[in-house]
Protein backbone atom coordinates (compact mmCIF):
# COMPACT_ATOMS: atom_id res chain seq x y z
CA UNK A 1 0.00 0.00 0.00
CA UNK A 2 1.26 3.57 -0.73
CA UNK A 3 0.88 5.89 2.09
CA UNK A 4 3.14 8.74 1.35
CA UNK A 5 4.74 10.71 -1.86
CA UNK A 6 7.42 8.18 -3.98
CA UNK A 7 10.46 8.52 -1.80
CA UNK A 8 12.29 8.18 -5.61
CA UNK A 9 10.98 11.79 -6.78
CA UNK A 10 13.29 14.25 -7.67
CA UNK A 11 14.51 15.79 -4.41
CA UNK A 12 16.21 19.04 -6.03
CA UNK A 13 14.73 22.15 -4.26
CA UNK A 14 12.31 24.50 -6.27
CA UNK A 15 12.40 28.20 -5.68
CA UNK A 16 10.56 31.22 -7.12
CA UNK A 17 12.65 33.44 -9.74
CA UNK A 18 14.79 36.15 -7.93
CA UNK A 19 12.07 38.98 -8.70
CA UNK A 20 12.24 41.88 -6.57
CA UNK A 21 9.84 41.89 -4.05
CA UNK A 22 7.67 45.02 -5.05
CA UNK A 23 6.94 43.14 -8.20
CA UNK A 24 5.16 40.77 -6.51
CA UNK A 25 1.26 41.64 -5.21
CA UNK A 26 -1.55 39.19 -3.53
CA UNK A 27 -4.45 40.18 -3.19
CA UNK A 28 -7.02 37.88 -1.53
CA UNK A 29 -4.95 34.67 -2.67
CA UNK A 30 -4.38 36.03 -6.23
CA UNK A 31 -0.98 36.92 -6.72
CA UNK A 32 -0.24 39.21 -9.55
CA UNK A 33 4.10 38.62 -10.80
CA UNK A 34 6.05 41.25 -12.80
CA UNK A 35 8.63 39.77 -14.41
CA UNK A 36 11.49 42.32 -15.61
CA UNK A 37 13.09 39.41 -17.78
CA UNK A 38 10.41 39.58 -19.89
CA UNK A 39 7.96 42.34 -19.48
CA UNK A 40 5.05 39.67 -18.83
CA UNK A 41 2.30 40.55 -15.99
CA UNK A 42 1.37 37.02 -14.55
CA UNK A 43 -1.58 36.39 -12.49
CA UNK A 44 -1.63 33.15 -10.64
CA UNK A 45 -4.86 31.95 -9.02
CA UNK A 46 -6.17 28.72 -6.91
CA UNK A 47 -3.50 26.00 -6.95
CA UNK A 48 -0.89 28.18 -8.61
CA UNK A 49 -0.71 30.86 -6.94
CA UNK A 50 -1.04 28.53 -3.53
CA UNK A 51 1.98 27.22 -5.24
CA UNK A 52 3.80 29.71 -5.68
CA UNK A 53 3.64 31.21 -2.47
CA UNK A 54 4.56 28.07 -1.08
CA UNK A 55 7.85 28.44 -3.18
CA UNK A 56 8.26 32.30 -2.60
CA UNK A 57 8.21 31.20 1.57
CA UNK A 58 11.27 28.88 1.13
CA UNK A 59 12.40 26.51 -1.37
CA UNK A 60 10.91 23.07 -1.22
CA UNK A 61 11.81 19.96 -3.00
CA UNK A 62 8.84 17.66 -5.15
CA UNK A 63 8.25 15.74 -2.03
CA UNK A 64 7.20 18.41 0.28
CA UNK A 65 4.68 19.73 -2.39
CA UNK A 66 3.24 16.55 -2.59
CA UNK A 67 3.22 16.29 0.66
CA UNK A 68 1.52 19.69 1.34
CA UNK A 69 -1.39 19.16 -1.60
CA UNK A 70 -1.94 15.73 0.01
CA UNK A 71 -2.78 17.76 3.76
CA UNK A 72 -3.81 21.00 2.65
CA UNK A 73 -6.19 20.22 0.02
CA UNK A 74 -7.19 16.39 0.44
CA UNK A 75 -5.78 14.93 -2.80
CA UNK A 76 -4.87 11.82 -3.16
CA UNK A 77 -0.94 10.66 -3.98
CA UNK A 78 -1.19 9.54 -7.42
CA UNK A 79 -3.35 12.97 -7.84
CA UNK A 80 -1.13 14.85 -6.32
CA UNK A 81 2.36 13.56 -7.57
CA UNK A 82 0.76 14.49 -11.34
CA UNK A 83 -1.02 17.78 -9.82
CA UNK A 84 2.35 19.47 -8.74
CA UNK A 85 4.11 18.10 -11.77
CA UNK A 86 1.70 19.85 -13.85
CA UNK A 87 1.78 23.21 -11.52
CA UNK A 88 5.31 22.84 -11.46
CA UNK A 89 5.56 22.62 -15.18
CA UNK A 90 3.03 25.10 -16.09
CA UNK A 91 5.31 28.07 -13.68
CA UNK A 92 8.64 26.98 -14.87
CA UNK A 93 7.17 27.22 -18.46
CA UNK A 94 6.27 31.08 -17.18
CA UNK A 95 9.99 31.07 -15.93
CA UNK A 96 8.36 32.09 -12.18
CA UNK A 97 9.91 29.30 -11.06
CA UNK A 98 12.94 26.80 -11.22
CA UNK A 99 14.70 23.69 -9.80
CA UNK A 100 17.68 23.75 -7.75
CA UNK A 101 19.75 20.58 -8.80
CA UNK B 1 -2.95 82.48 -16.83
CA UNK B 2 -5.64 82.26 -19.22
CA UNK B 3 -6.52 85.46 -22.00
CA UNK B 4 -10.40 86.49 -23.04
CA UNK B 5 -10.85 85.02 -26.60
CA UNK B 6 -10.75 88.03 -29.14
CA UNK B 7 -11.52 88.49 -32.62
CA UNK B 8 -7.87 87.93 -33.09
CA UNK B 9 -8.36 84.20 -32.50
CA UNK B 10 -8.29 83.14 -36.32
CA UNK B 11 -5.52 86.03 -37.00
CA UNK B 12 -2.88 84.80 -34.52
CA UNK B 13 -4.07 81.07 -35.52
CA UNK B 14 -2.90 81.59 -38.92
CA UNK B 15 0.79 83.43 -37.54
CA UNK B 16 2.35 82.56 -34.72
CA UNK B 17 -0.54 80.42 -33.84
CA UNK B 18 -2.50 80.39 -29.86
CA UNK B 19 -0.75 78.32 -27.00
CA UNK B 20 -3.13 75.91 -25.16
CA UNK B 21 -2.87 75.13 -21.53
CA UNK B 22 -4.17 71.67 -21.62
CA UNK B 23 -3.61 70.30 -18.03
CA UNK B 24 0.04 69.91 -18.03
CA UNK B 25 1.09 69.96 -21.42
CA UNK B 26 1.33 73.63 -23.89
CA UNK B 27 0.33 73.34 -26.93
CA UNK B 28 0.57 75.88 -29.95
CA UNK B 29 -1.65 75.37 -32.55
CA UNK B 30 -1.87 76.79 -35.99
CA UNK B 31 -4.19 77.33 -38.44
CA UNK B 32 -6.23 78.43 -41.40
CA UNK B 33 -9.40 76.67 -41.19
CA UNK B 34 -12.16 78.37 -40.01
CA UNK B 35 -13.96 75.36 -38.60
CA UNK B 36 -10.84 75.06 -36.12
CA UNK B 37 -10.95 78.71 -35.37
CA UNK B 38 -14.46 78.42 -34.56
CA UNK B 39 -14.12 74.90 -32.59
CA UNK B 40 -10.92 76.34 -30.59
CA UNK B 41 -13.36 79.88 -29.95
CA UNK B 42 -15.52 77.19 -28.67
CA UNK B 43 -14.08 74.90 -26.63
CA UNK B 44 -10.63 75.97 -25.61
CA UNK B 45 -11.17 79.82 -25.15
CA UNK B 46 -10.75 79.16 -21.18
CA UNK B 47 -7.35 77.39 -21.59
CA UNK B 48 -5.58 80.00 -24.35
CA UNK B 49 -2.65 81.58 -23.04
CA UNK B 50 -1.14 84.95 -24.89
CA UNK B 51 0.40 84.55 -28.11
CA UNK B 52 3.77 85.21 -27.08
CA UNK B 53 3.95 82.67 -24.32
CA UNK B 54 7.78 81.22 -25.19
CA UNK B 55 7.49 77.60 -24.51
CA UNK B 56 5.45 74.95 -25.98
CA UNK B 57 5.54 71.25 -25.48
CA UNK B 58 3.36 70.57 -28.95
CA UNK B 59 3.44 72.58 -32.16
CA UNK B 60 0.84 71.34 -33.66
CA UNK B 61 -0.69 72.67 -37.39
CA UNK B 62 -3.48 71.70 -38.71
CA UNK B 63 -4.39 72.87 -42.49
CA UNK B 64 -5.80 71.88 -45.96
CA UNK B 65 -3.87 68.86 -47.24
CA UNK B 66 -2.21 69.88 -50.50
CA UNK B 67 -3.30 68.17 -53.79
CA UNK B 68 -5.17 68.26 -56.68
CA UNK B 69 -7.85 65.78 -55.03
CA UNK B 70 -8.40 68.57 -52.49
CA UNK B 71 -10.11 70.99 -55.36
CA UNK B 72 -13.52 68.49 -55.09
CA UNK B 73 -12.75 66.71 -51.85
CA UNK B 74 -11.03 68.55 -49.46
CA UNK B 75 -9.23 67.47 -46.44
CA UNK B 76 -7.89 67.97 -43.29
CA UNK B 77 -3.97 66.99 -42.41
CA UNK B 78 -2.43 66.88 -38.99
CA UNK B 79 1.10 68.50 -38.54
CA UNK B 80 2.78 67.86 -35.31
CA UNK B 81 6.40 69.61 -35.61
CA UNK B 82 5.70 69.97 -39.73
CA UNK B 83 5.83 66.26 -40.11
CA UNK B 84 2.56 64.62 -40.46
CA UNK B 85 1.86 61.50 -38.57
CA UNK B 86 -1.21 60.65 -39.98
CA UNK B 87 -3.42 60.27 -43.22
CA UNK B 88 -5.52 63.20 -43.80
CA UNK B 89 -9.57 63.55 -43.17
CA UNK B 90 -12.31 64.86 -44.54
CA UNK B 91 -12.15 68.82 -43.83
CA UNK B 92 -15.55 68.35 -42.09
CA UNK B 93 -13.25 65.78 -39.35
CA UNK B 94 -10.52 68.75 -38.69
CA UNK B 95 -11.57 69.20 -35.22
CA UNK B 96 -12.01 65.54 -34.12
CA UNK B 97 -8.69 65.06 -35.99
CA UNK B 98 -7.02 67.90 -33.79
CA UNK B 99 -7.93 66.10 -30.95
CA UNK B 100 -7.54 62.40 -32.05
CA UNK B 101 -4.40 64.14 -32.97
CA UNK B 102 -3.40 65.44 -29.54
CA UNK B 103 -4.06 61.67 -28.03
CA UNK B 104 -1.10 60.89 -30.31
CA UNK B 105 1.35 63.26 -29.05
CA UNK B 106 0.60 62.88 -25.40
CA UNK B 107 0.53 59.34 -25.40
CA UNK B 108 4.10 59.50 -27.30
CA UNK B 109 5.62 61.46 -24.84
CA UNK B 110 3.67 61.42 -21.50
CA UNK B 111 5.99 59.13 -19.79
CA UNK B 112 6.20 60.56 -16.95
CA UNK B 113 2.96 59.25 -16.26
CA UNK B 114 1.30 56.03 -16.10
CA UNK B 115 -0.93 56.97 -18.89
CA UNK B 116 -4.46 55.03 -18.59
CA UNK B 117 -6.88 54.98 -21.49
CA UNK B 118 -9.67 55.95 -19.28
CA UNK B 119 -12.13 58.91 -18.67
CA UNK B 120 -11.14 60.97 -14.69
CA UNK B 121 -13.34 62.45 -12.88
CA UNK B 122 -13.14 63.81 -9.39
CA UNK B 123 -15.34 64.73 -5.97
CA UNK B 124 -14.00 66.64 -3.37
CA UNK B 125 -10.64 65.60 -4.92
CA UNK B 126 -11.33 62.03 -4.63
CA UNK B 127 -10.84 60.85 -8.31
CA UNK B 128 -12.90 58.15 -10.33
CA UNK B 129 -10.75 56.42 -12.73
CA UNK B 130 -12.74 54.28 -15.67
CA UNK B 131 -10.82 52.86 -17.86
CA UNK B 132 -12.44 51.03 -20.85
CA UNK B 133 -12.14 49.88 -24.25
CA UNK B 134 -13.97 52.69 -27.02
CA UNK B 135 -17.62 52.18 -26.87
CA UNK B 136 -17.20 51.08 -23.36
CA UNK B 137 -19.32 54.42 -21.65
CA UNK B 138 -16.64 55.97 -20.65
CA UNK B 139 -16.97 59.25 -22.12
CA UNK B 140 -20.95 59.29 -22.25
CA UNK B 141 -20.58 58.92 -18.30
CA UNK B 142 -17.93 61.02 -17.50
CA UNK B 143 -19.62 63.64 -19.42
CA UNK B 144 -23.05 63.29 -17.59
CA UNK B 145 -20.90 63.51 -14.23
CA UNK B 146 -18.90 66.19 -15.22
CA UNK B 147 -22.19 67.77 -15.67
CA UNK B 148 -23.52 66.74 -12.11
CA UNK B 149 -21.22 68.53 -9.79
CA UNK B 150 -18.16 66.18 -10.29
CA UNK B 151 -14.52 67.76 -11.70
CA UNK B 152 -13.58 66.63 -14.73
CA UNK B 153 -10.07 65.36 -15.24
CA UNK B 154 -9.95 63.98 -18.50
CA UNK B 155 -11.92 62.17 -21.02
CA UNK B 156 -9.12 60.20 -22.88
CA UNK B 157 -5.75 59.60 -20.32
CA UNK B 158 -5.43 59.21 -16.57
CA UNK B 159 -2.12 60.74 -15.74
CA UNK B 160 -0.74 59.11 -12.86
CA UNK B 161 2.13 60.66 -10.98
CA UNK B 162 5.33 58.11 -11.10
CA UNK B 163 6.33 60.35 -8.03
CA UNK B 164 3.23 60.80 -5.66
CA UNK B 165 0.38 58.73 -7.00
CA UNK B 166 -1.53 61.70 -7.71
CA UNK B 167 -3.95 62.44 -10.86
CA UNK B 168 -3.16 65.38 -13.06
CA UNK B 169 -6.24 66.75 -14.78
CA UNK B 170 -6.37 67.03 -18.55
CA UNK B 171 -9.23 68.60 -19.19
CA UNK B 172 -9.94 69.19 -22.93
CA UNK B 173 -13.41 68.50 -24.65
CA UNK B 174 -15.32 65.34 -23.92
CA UNK B 175 -15.61 62.75 -27.11
CA UNK B 176 -19.56 61.96 -27.26
CA UNK B 177 -20.26 59.09 -30.18
CA UNK B 178 -23.33 58.49 -31.93
CA UNK B 179 -26.10 57.87 -29.33
CA UNK B 180 -24.55 60.15 -26.58
CA UNK B 181 -24.90 62.98 -28.53
CA UNK B 182 -28.65 63.52 -28.01
CA UNK B 183 -28.21 61.84 -24.77
CA UNK B 184 -26.04 64.21 -22.83
CA UNK B 185 -27.61 67.39 -24.83
CA UNK B 186 -30.97 66.27 -23.76
CA UNK B 187 -30.18 65.44 -20.55
CA UNK B 188 -28.26 68.56 -20.15
CA UNK B 189 -29.24 71.39 -22.17
CA UNK B 190 -26.32 73.37 -20.08
CA UNK B 191 -23.69 71.45 -21.86
CA UNK B 192 -21.58 73.28 -24.52
CA UNK B 193 -21.72 70.81 -27.24
CA UNK B 194 -19.91 71.69 -30.75
CA UNK B 195 -20.83 71.02 -34.44
CA UNK B 196 -21.14 66.95 -34.61
CA UNK B 197 -18.93 65.75 -37.47
CA UNK B 198 -21.01 62.81 -39.84
CA UNK B 199 -18.94 59.75 -40.93
CA UNK B 200 -15.69 59.05 -38.80
CA UNK B 201 -14.22 56.13 -38.03
CA UNK B 202 -15.94 56.46 -34.62
CA UNK B 203 -19.36 57.35 -36.50
CA UNK B 204 -20.62 60.76 -35.61
CA UNK B 205 -18.34 62.85 -33.25
CA UNK B 206 -19.32 65.72 -31.20
CA UNK B 207 -17.09 67.55 -28.50
CA UNK B 208 -18.65 69.24 -25.15
CA UNK B 209 -16.81 71.84 -23.89
CA UNK B 210 -15.44 71.47 -19.99
CA UNK B 211 -17.48 72.94 -17.27
CA UNK B 212 -15.81 75.94 -16.22
CA UNK B 213 -15.50 74.59 -12.49
CA UNK B 214 -13.16 72.35 -13.86
CA UNK B 215 -11.11 73.98 -15.82
CA UNK B 216 -10.80 76.40 -13.28
CA UNK B 217 -8.86 73.60 -10.88
CA UNK B 218 -6.55 72.19 -14.27
CA UNK B 219 -3.81 72.72 -11.88
CA UNK B 220 -5.26 70.79 -8.66
CA UNK B 221 -4.38 66.92 -8.65
CA UNK B 222 -6.85 64.39 -7.38
CA UNK B 223 -6.45 61.06 -5.34
CA UNK B 224 -7.62 57.97 -7.02
CA UNK B 225 -10.19 56.60 -4.86
CA UNK B 226 -12.06 54.34 -7.47
CA UNK B 227 -11.17 52.13 -9.86
CA UNK B 228 -14.91 51.31 -12.03
CA UNK B 229 -14.58 49.37 -15.23
CA UNK B 230 -17.32 50.56 -17.16
CA UNK B 231 -19.07 48.28 -20.15
CA UNK B 232 -21.73 49.26 -22.59
CA UNK B 233 -24.19 46.31 -21.65
CA UNK B 234 -27.85 47.26 -23.09
CA UNK B 235 -30.14 45.34 -20.58
CA UNK B 236 -27.74 45.43 -18.15
CA UNK B 237 -28.58 46.29 -14.05
CA UNK B 238 -26.58 49.48 -13.47
CA UNK B 239 -25.19 47.92 -10.45
CA UNK B 240 -21.23 48.08 -9.75
CA UNK B 241 -20.22 44.72 -8.65
CA UNK B 242 -17.40 44.41 -6.11
CA UNK B 243 -13.92 43.74 -9.36
CA UNK B 244 -10.92 41.26 -7.16
CA UNK B 245 -7.74 43.51 -6.60
CA UNK B 246 -5.73 41.25 -8.92
CA UNK B 247 -7.81 41.16 -11.96
CA UNK B 248 -8.19 44.90 -11.85
CA UNK B 249 -4.42 45.00 -11.96
CA UNK B 250 -4.12 42.91 -14.98
CA UNK B 251 -6.99 44.77 -16.58
CA UNK B 252 -5.60 48.39 -16.00
CA UNK B 253 -2.27 47.10 -17.27
CA UNK B 254 -3.94 45.91 -20.41
CA UNK B 255 -6.02 49.66 -20.62
CA UNK B 256 -2.33 51.35 -19.63
CA UNK B 257 -0.85 53.17 -23.31
CA UNK B 258 3.07 52.81 -21.56
CA UNK B 259 2.53 50.28 -18.88
CA UNK B 260 5.30 48.20 -21.41
CA UNK B 261 7.70 51.30 -22.06
CA UNK B 262 7.87 52.21 -18.11
CA UNK B 263 8.54 48.51 -16.89
CA UNK B 264 8.68 47.76 -13.26
CA UNK B 265 7.74 51.41 -12.54
CA UNK B 266 4.43 50.86 -14.37
CA UNK B 267 3.69 47.92 -12.60
CA UNK B 268 4.56 49.66 -9.07
CA UNK B 269 3.01 52.14 -10.03
CA UNK B 270 -0.36 50.22 -11.32
CA UNK B 271 0.04 48.04 -8.23
CA UNK B 272 -0.49 51.18 -5.85
CA UNK B 273 -2.89 52.53 -7.87
CA UNK B 274 -5.05 49.58 -7.04
CA UNK B 275 -4.38 49.00 -3.96
CA UNK B 276 -5.62 52.28 -2.05
CA UNK B 277 -8.82 52.10 -4.63
CA UNK B 278 -12.24 50.09 -4.52
CA UNK B 279 -12.37 48.39 -7.46
CA UNK B 280 -15.77 47.75 -9.43
CA UNK B 281 -17.22 46.60 -12.51
CA UNK B 282 -20.42 48.80 -14.15
CA UNK B 283 -22.89 47.12 -16.52
CA UNK B 284 -23.91 50.33 -18.03
CA UNK B 285 -27.14 50.43 -19.61
CA UNK B 286 -29.24 53.51 -18.42
CA UNK B 287 -27.61 56.84 -17.68
CA UNK B 288 -29.64 57.89 -14.83
CA UNK B 289 -29.42 54.62 -13.08
CA UNK B 290 -26.12 54.38 -13.49
CA UNK B 291 -24.97 57.95 -12.66
CA UNK B 292 -27.14 56.97 -8.95
CA UNK B 293 -24.11 54.12 -9.05
CA UNK B 294 -21.63 56.19 -9.01
CA UNK B 295 -23.01 59.11 -6.95
CA UNK B 296 -23.62 56.31 -4.19
CA UNK B 297 -19.83 55.33 -3.83
CA UNK B 298 -18.77 55.84 -0.48
CA UNK B 299 -16.23 58.02 0.38
CA UNK B 300 -12.57 56.84 0.80
CA UNK B 301 -11.49 55.86 4.17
Amino acid sequence: MVSGPDPAAPTGLWQTAALPAAHIREWAQRWVVYDHRTGETHLLEGAAGALFQWLHQTPRNQRELIEKCIQDWGHEVEDAEAFIEQLLAELRRRQLVWERS
Amino acid sequence: MAVAVSADLPRILRTQGAPLEIGPFIVRLSSRLPAIAESIGLHYTEQLLPADTPFSDFHVRLDRAPGVRGVWRPQARFYLDGSSPFKPLPLSQAFPLFEWGLNWCIAQHGHHYLMIHAAVAARDDQALIMPGAPGAGKSTLVAALALSGWRLLSDEFALLSLENGLLTPLPRPVSLKNQAIPLIRERFPEAVVGRSAHETTKGTVAHMKPPSASLARAQAPARPAWLVFPRFAPGGDDTLREMPKAHALLTLADAAFNYSVLGGQGFEAAAELVDRCACAQLDYADLDRSLSALNALPDAP
